[in-house]
């Protein structure tokens, strides 16, 4: 269906950041700049919702259609060349609609939050403008309706995230930082586009969706896909580089490591704390960083037709998880440790897209966005009111001084630990539940992820709770000097702290209610947010069968891929016996959503689950018990030293190539060989100019000389060919 | 009995010769103008030459010509000559050597 209004959502923002940027600069109000911003993000929040739900627009709601029927808006015919078509079209279909809505209710709690925040700085509509452009690209990428339109989004966010990263212009750290986050992006970039490419290639197409537009059909990929691949390639690494599916679905993922920071393409994301703390929320917890999830969840048929690439992500994901989440336990700046989390936490999205389950992975890309912005935010609330001072092992007791801070923070912080009913329980057990039974991996692979997640979510719970009661328990370390560990914190900058300094007796203060307001919300958000995608197992509990209205919502999005022929015979039956609440037999497939509940999977489910909360348990409590007294304690070294990792890189690729551009490319190539080429070209003009010189000395005489030289040339030539004529 | 044809061209490529040795070799100007003189008066005698031999009076109105231009030229190069002399007090063709380098 088309509704008009689906193009407000992505240019209300553009229109914010015209408007701060042209009007907001001349006036320099912060409330007109913070007004506009909010204001726009206000319009594009409300309009989704409306959209999504199918209030006021006499639609059916874009979360509620059947067979994930998406509510599209062609707003320009962008391109179209031959069989190639590339529309500027929004469409809002379950998945979209769901990104939308979160991307746009987050942001403008985000907004809202930074008005307060970035009081006092002399960028504050420079720095809405940006916002707003992020919002713009952002929403572009999540409702762009075909593959380039995404790319589109999906630049404007690395861009964007360029610009806000390197707000502080006169900060070195901060500049560098954001040129990293921009080139890894940049990186990845190389990944999508050339997956793009291959998708036309072989499918003929980029359009997510079936659509009609100027009379002719559009085919989406994943129908093409869905019909044309008959069957899953191989597992082998000979798909890899076959320039099949498997091909195309790698590819994608390179982009998706270097937009959601896995590895190899991670570090970018800790420097990436040098940019405001609501960017750090924004950009690098709730939004941008999950642009990678939603693409690998929207080409979940391209994904689920090869298993190769399968593996591959779930075992980066993984792997980035555990990584991280060591990096995390040892880091003193607040900002980092979340910084740590983040890349953590994708790593579980990405494993459970690895294993098949794409919806488990949104929800958790759901819920994330709730309690990491929720940290992030609170951290933020923190360094505000310790004067912009970061470093952890300098706070202590904030719960005497910033209670708001404190309560809302320690929601979040139980909701990333995964405690029962906060958010984070149920998307982080759904994880580990699928990766456990998943049956896409070979050989005992599936076990070995389920532990390493398992490690991951005890270490967590570990690094949040060091973090919480680093800042808010214990005793006040304002005042005392920092011990000298030789560790690599973030220092406090003349940037950040630029309107005040430390005073002697300061006290740290709880912040305006404009900046208290967004973490209610996310806080009530992220304790009960996670009850929309209750898996079966656990409601049965108390004798609900199906609430899981998060499944349902995104059930049409994932497609039905390489089912048996017994199973598929099967499925109506279960279907009936679902209605009636029976348990039927289970099927052993993949992931595949019309969920059929044996009593052996719920046990299990049930069993992990309560395994996942013993191990967040033991988490606070290792943490506690190793933190309340001795909040200083020392990390192992390579630990903070984030495993020598950024120095890796360093030493092994970005020197050496600064080497070969600055010494080889710049100096001998372009200095040397073009400009000597230029160069040259003049130096042998003036010598040849210097040697016919030679001819003119003014001596008259010669001249009569060479005229008469001339004159018997010519004569003799007539004599000699006069000659040979007669014969 | 007449002279040949030969030997008329012959006295005319002498005399062409002389005048264009001179031409290069003497350093006064006027000088260099009578054999520029002679140069132009042995082509003038082979015309003649030619056309009493083929007796084609062509020939002879072409001369006509080559005095007309010869006198026009001397003309034109004495007053250079003057306009030198008038600058450098010498008629020495190798003193305007101000183009040299």
């Amino acid at each position: 269906m088309e509704n008009n209004l689906l193009s407000l959502i992505i240019f209300a923002p553009l229109a914010g950041t015209v408007i701060n940027w042209l009007i907001g600069g001349r006036l320099k109000n912060e409330l007109f700049s913070g007004l506009v911003a909010c204001g726009t993000i206000a319009i594009s929040t409300i309009v989704a919702f409306m959209i999504a739900f199918g209030i006021g627009t006499g639609q059916e709601g874009a979360l509620f259609t059947k067979d994930n029927q998406p509510v599209l808006d062609h707003i320009w015919t962008w391109i179209q060349v031959g069989s190639f078509r590339a529309d500027f079209a929004l469409g809002m279909d379950h998945l979209s609609a769901i990104y939308a809505l979160f991307v746009t209710f987050v942001g403008l709690l985000i907004h809202i939050f930074a008005t307060g925040y970035m009081h006092g700085d002399k960028g504050f509509y420079r720095f809405f403008a940006y916002m707003n452009l992020f919002m713009f690209s952002m929403l572009t990428l999540v409702l762009a309706d075909n593959f380039l339109l995404m790319f589109v989004g999906w630049e404007g966010v690395g861009l964007c995230s360029y610009l806000l990263i390197g707000f502080y212009i006169n900060w070195d750290e901060a500049r560098r930082a954001a040129k990293k986050a921009f080139v890894m992006n940049r990186i990845g970039d190389w990944g999508v586009l050339i997956g793009i490419f291959l998708i036309f290639t072989i499918t003929g197409s980029i359009s997510f969706y079936d659509k009609g537009v100027d009379g002719t059909q559009v085919q989406s990929v994943f129908s093409w896909v869905q019909t044309n691949v008959t069957s899953p390639e191989p597992f082998g690494w000979a798909t890899i580089f076959a320039g099949g599916i498997t091909s195309v679905a790698l590819l994608l993922f390179i982009g998706a490591t270097g937009k959601s920071a896995q590895i190899p393409l991670l570090t970018w994301l800790p420097d990436a704390m040098a940019g405001p703390t609501p960017v750090s929320a924004l950009i690098h917890a709730a939004t941008m960083v999950t642009a990678g999830v939603y693409m690998v969840v929207r080409c979940n048929a391209i994904y689920q037709n090869a298993p190769t690439a399968m593996f591959m992500v779930a075992i980066i994901g993984c792997a980035t998880a555990l990584f991280a989440a060591t990096i995390g336990l040892a880091q003193n700046d607040i900002k980092k440790v979340l910084a740590y989390s983040t890349v953590s936490q994708l790593g579980y999205m990405f494993l459970a897209c690895g294993v098949g389950a794409f919806i488990a992975a949104i929800f958790h890309v759901m819920t994330h966005a709730f309690f990491k912005a929720l940290l992030f935010l609170g951290s933020g609330s923190v360094i505000h009111g310790m004067h912009h001072e970061q470093d952890m092992r300098k706070m202590g007791n904030l719960k005497k001084y910033m209670p708001v801070t404190f309560i809302t923070m320690m929601m979040g912080w139980l909701a990333i630990c995964g405690i029962p009913i906060w958010a984070g329980f149920f998307s982080k057990d759904e994880i580990l539940y699928r990766t456990f039974v998943a049956t896409n991996l070979p050989g005992p692979w599936n076990y070995v992820l389920w532990g390493v997640g398992a490690v991951t979510a005890l270490l967590t719970a570990v690094y949040m709770t060091r973090m919480m009661w680093m800042t808010f328990f214990g005793e006040e370390r304002f005042r005392e000097a920092v011990p000298a560990d030789g560790t690599v914190s973030l220092p406090v900058t003349t940037a950040e702290a630029e309107h005040h300094e430390v005073p002697k007796n300061f006290h740290p203060h709880e912040s305006s209610w404009v900046m208290t307001a967004p973490l209610v919300i996310l806080a009530i958000l992220s304790t009960v947010g996670g009850l929309v995608g209750v898996p079966f197992a656990m409601s049965s509990l108390i004798g609900k069968d199906d609430i899981n209205v998060f499944e349902h919502v995104l059930e049409p999005v994932i497609a039905h891929v390489g089912r048996s022929p017994e199973h598929e015979a099967a499925l109506p039956a279960a279907h009936s016996a679902e209605k009636t609440g029976e348990a039927t037999v289970a099927s052993k497939a993949t992931e595949h959503v019309a969920e059929v509940h044996s009593a052996k999977e719920v046990t299990t489910e049930r069993m992990l689950a309560g395994l996942s909360v013993l191990l967040a348990l033991s988490g606070i409590a290792i943490g506690i018990g190793l933190f309340s007294n001795t909040p200083l304690r020392r990390m192992p070294k390579m630990l903070v030293q984030k495993w020598r990792i950024d120095e890796l890189y360093n030493g092994y690729i970005v020197d050496p190539i600064t080497k070969l551009s600055r010494d080889g490319l710049w100096k001998g190539f372009d200095l040397g060989f073009i400009d000597g080429i230029v160069n040259g070209i003049g130096h042998f003009v003036i010598e040849v100019g210097n040697l016919v010189r030679g001819i003119q000395v003014g001596f008259v005489r010669s001249y009569a000389a060479i005229i008469l030289i001339g004159a018997l040339a010519v004569l003799g030539y007539f004599i000699y060919y006069g000659l040979k004529l007669v014969g | 009995m007449e002279p040949s044809l030969a030997s008329y061209l012959a006295l005319s490529g002498i005399l062409f010769t002389i005048g264009a040795t001179g031409v290069i070799f003497k350093r006064n100007a006027i000088g260099m103008f009578m054999c520029i003189e002679l140069m132009l008066n042995a082509v003038n005698l082979t015309f003649v030459a030619f056309s009493r031999y083929y007796g084609d009076v062509t020939g002879q109105l072409f001369v006509f010509m080559v005095m007309s231009v010869a006198a026009a030229e001397a003309a034109v190069g004495l007053g250079i000559i003057i306009a030198f002399f008038r600058n450098s007090r010498s008629v020495d063709v190798d003193d305007a050597s101000i183009l040299k380098n």
